[in-house]
């Protein structure tokens, strides 16, 4: 809760490019990112940005495709937020956030009807063509909230796609024409495959307060914004699902600015996230 | 679209048959009376009033405490304040995938927790109040609920809440005949009974027993004085974190 | 026997035990309050008739803490202090706190800490002079002094029977923040003294120090002290102070400054609120570059040599 003092001095600071922190307008707060943090899952990623915080696992499961994209593997994105936030974020509050966080990262990493031109090739997880596929779990866990979820949620993803490795699975065909074919799946980590994500995005929302426009909001700064466009960006730069939020319009020379700038920080970020994502997997294949 | 739920994991439950080998080694190379190498530290989430973060083996449990604060409930004047307790495990926590939304084991075990608290927080100093205890398994490698009370113990002596003592807890599964203290999930997976004790140790009082299969009155005492050494053993690495935490506040602050 | 790990990939370095450690080496190492955990009985030997303070009880005849801290002993009071605890009100403190509601004749106002506070219309000053009564419509128009979601600056003036805290800001230099910003900071990193409405020229600002942890901040106004909006004019002069961007670098260095020292666990004073802007100008680091690693080492070994010239 602000003070209307308190959000015209944030809003003067967005026009003067003088956050309350000395960050300017583009500025990302610091970021932490570790990979390989948990070990019943495929992949992880632990992110914290500024004061938010992010956990995500991804588990895989063998599953059936389906009949629209049978030589393609499914993939589901799952948001929660922990009470370790806040009593506030526990019950009803909580779970909607929840939801719609995971709508607008399922968004970002979509892929077509025939499971392809996602931002992860889900046809690298099909196994046998119309019967069997793996099914990607994608699970964000937020522990702390301070501004920018979205954000910090879709860098944690990236960083835990990049991070999972499925197991090699072999497959025996059938030997006569009512038997199944057989799958053996490799528990051997070594033999597991690398998940390829070249075209994962990350989520840049930029904020629009009177003229200015805003990225990585803090807490107290998400109080004094009109308007949000949560625009996925690619290392290209080339945009990958867009959602807007806030209750206010925005003009179309703002919503090209507000695109440009997406266009502008969301490739830095990522070069930022692609580094530490190598750094620590540097320092995981160390103590191997 | 498949559905979710019938998805099946990719590895059947392939659990190791054997987890004690005939030298009394177990898998991981511990004795049967040895814990696991235990991480545990206060203050692990800025946001709470306390919190605490505990690591053993393969499980991994995050807690943060909120409050005293009014109670929601509009109760007639209590004389003693509300502990509540909210345990949830991860979905990536477990071997295979567990929906979101709380379950039914996750409501016992936050019982179980409560009870297991209860005992040891001084209620009386703050009436009208409740605190808030929220548990997170973040990874489930066996023993979780011990490590959950031993670290919400922690995480409410965190936030400066009265207690009578700290609370440590531990628990011992019976695998073909032999007691293995700290167990694994594999090895969990293989018993036949199992106790979990939670203790005062300072106060020397039980505030949580949880017993499963039959056990004869021997090997019961066996398995109690187990637990209560492992519990003894607990208590000094909790006590050292939170005075050195205290200490080390301390030191930070101390302006001449 | 139980070993305790050394580390873990979920841990993060605990700024608090780095700065700690650094300035343990200054001091020879022993922490000069004994500290003892929840449980710990608390030796009274030779101590005839001791008082029972806060954060003990008598267990089987002696003394036992109940929460983890400093033993302190004053006269025959035997207390134990947690830095940890909340905020808890004392006569005569200095707060900053946010309004939440406004109902009956009163402005229930959140102080961050462990009691309620109040601050009655009886106890504000309303525009047109002190003396004047509170009518029916000054009771309507409460919200035109203070409304929910301000922040004001107050005072602790007594306590209720049920504990809660009534407030006053019977005074000019108290009333509604405006054109600035707010650090929260644990409440134990500021100690009571006689100033809490500190000026600081050198570095262009003022800071309100609120004994709950909030603390104020604002571009520095000649004539001390500083002073809160005008009480005494007509309610409708919202009119929002205009900060330059030279006045807003100001008041930033010297808020980031406070998270520093905050997240550092370093006693809040005027003296290290400007040593550590002053390190700050002195390494060329920019305004948001102080909350991060290179420049908190440096306040850190700047603070360890403070306390060895000691």
């Amino acid at each position: 809760m602000l003070s209307q003092h308190e959000r015209h001095y944030i809003q003067q600071g967005m026009a003067q490019n003088v956050r309350n922190d000395g960050r300017t307008c583009e500025h990302y707060r610091p970021l932490k990112l570790e990979v390989g943090v948990l070990n019943m899952t495929s992949g992880s990623a632990r992110v914290k940005l500024g004061g938010t915080e992010v956990v995500v696992g991804v588990k895989v499961d063998i599953a059936t495709p389906s009949p629209d994209a049978p030589d393609a593997g499914l993939a589901y994105y799952d948001v929660e937020i922990s009470p370790l936030a806040g009593p506030e974020y526990l019950g009803y509050a909580g779970s909607e956030l929840g939801a719609s966080l995971a709508q607008r990262l399922a968004r970002s990493m979509q892929a077509g009807s025939d499971g392809r031109g996602g931002a992860v090739d889900l046809t690298a997880l099909g196994i046998i063509k119309g019967k069997t596929c793996w099914a990607m779990y994608v699970d964000a866990l937020v522990i702390r909230v301070d501004g920018n979820v979205l954000d910090a949620v879709s860098i944690a993803a990236k960083a835990a796609l990049a991070d999972t490795k499925l197991p090699s699975i072999s497959v025996t065909e059938a030997e006569g024409e009512d038997d199944e074919p057989e799958l053996e799946v490799d528990d051997d980590p070594s033999a597991s495959v690398r998940l390829e994500t070249p075209s994962v995005p990350c989520i840049v929302t930029v904020s629009q307060a009177g003229r200015s426009y805003v990225v990585d909001l803090c807490e107290e700064e998400e109080q004094c914004v009109d308007a949000s466009l949560h625009i996925a960006v690619t290392a290209q730069g080339s945009l990958r699902g867009i959602t807007k939020q806030g209750s206010s319009g925005i003009d179309l020379g703002s919503l090209q600015e507000m695109l440009g700038i997406a266009q502008r920080v969301g490739p830095k970020l990522i070069q930022v996230v692609d580094q530490h994502i190598a750094s620590g997997a540097a320092t995981a294949q160390e103590e191997d | 679209m498949a559905r979710r739920d019938t998805s099946v994991p990719y590895q059947p439950q392939s659990r190791p048959e054997a987890v004690v080998s005939d030298t009394g080694e177990r898998l991981d190379g511990r004795g049967l009376e040895e814990f696991r190498s235990a991480f545990l530290s206060p203050h692990a989430l800025s946001q709470a009033a306390g919190s605490a973060y505990a690591e053993c083996g393969k499980t991994k449990v995050m807690v943060g405490v909120y409050g005293p604060r009014q109670s929601a409930r509009a109760t007639a004047f209590s004389e003693q304040g509300r502990v509540q307790c909210d345990v949830k495990l991860a979905s990536f926590a477990t071997r295979q995938r567990r929906r979101f939304g709380q379950s039914t084991d996750e409501r016992e075990l936050s019982g179980l927790l409560a009870t297991a608290l209860e005992a040891a927080v001084l209620r009386h100093t703050f009436p009208k109040s409740c605190i808030d205890i929220y548990c997170l398994v973040l990874e489930s490698g066996g023993s979780e609920l011990t490590v959950a009370i031993t670290a919400a113990a922690m995480a409410i002596a965190d936030a400066g809440i009265a207690m009578a003592d700290v609370v440590t807890a531990c628990s011992v599964s019976r695998v073909a005949g032999q007691l293995l203290l700290d167990p694994t999930a594999d090895e969990a997976f293989r018993e036949d009974g199992s106790v979990l004790l939670a203790m005062m140790p300072a106060a020397n009082l039980v505030t949580q027993l949880v017993v499963t299969g039959e056990w004869s009155s021997a090997q019961m005492k066996q398995a109690l004085c187990l637990c209560m050494g492992g519990c003894l053993q607990l208590d000094a690495v909790t006590r050292k974190a939170l005075a050195s935490s205290e200490e080390q506040a301390l030191a930070a602050m101390r302006i001449e | 026997m139980l070993s305790l790990a050394s580390g873990s990939v979920f841990d993060s370095a605990d700024l608090v035990a780095v700065a700690a450690s650094s300035f343990d080496q200054t001091s020879g190492g022993a922490p000069e309050t004994p500290v003892v955990c929840v449980g710990d009985t608390i030796a009274t030997d030779g101590q005839e008739g001791f008082l029972r303070g806060h954060g003990t009880q008598i267990v089987d005849g002696e003394l036992v803490a109940t929460v983890s801290g400093a033993v302190e002993r004053i006269n025959k009071l035997v207390s134990v202090r947690t830095l940890k605890s909340r905020y808890t009100a004392e006569l005569g403190d200095v707060l900053v706190g946010r309004v939440r509601e406004i109902s009956g004749k009163r402005w229930k106002v959140d102080i961050n800490g462990r009691q309620e506070a109040v601050l009655q219309l009886s106890a504000v000053n309303l525009p047109g002079g002190i003396q004047r009564r509170r009518t029916a419509e000054d009771e309507l128009n409460m919200r035109s002094v203070f409304q929910e979601g301000d922040l004001i600056s107050t005072e602790v003036q007594s306590f209720f029977a049920d504990g809660s805290v009534a407030l006053h800001t019977r005074s000019t230099k108290y009333g509604k923040l405006k054109g600035g910003q707010l650090v929260t900071v644990a409440c134990s990193l500021i100690r009571r003294q006689k100033q809490h409405f500190i000026p600081l020229e050198s570095l262009g600002v003022d800071v309100i120090l609120g004994c709950n942890g909030l603390v104020w901040v604002t571009p520095h106004v000649a004539g001390a002290p500083a002073a809160a909006a005008d009480q005494t004019s007509e309610p409708d002069t919202d009119v929002e102070p205009s900060v330059s961007a030279k006045q807003r670098a100001a008041v930033c260095r010297t808020a980031n400054a406070l998270r520093a020292l905050g997240a550092l666990g370093i006693s809040i004073t005027p003296a290290t609120i400007e040593d550590t802007c002053k390190a700050s100008i002195d390494a060329g680091v920019q305004l948001h570059a102080m909350l991060e690693g290179p420049f908190l080492e440096v306040i850190i070994s700047q603070e360890t040599q403070r306390r060895q010239r000691q």
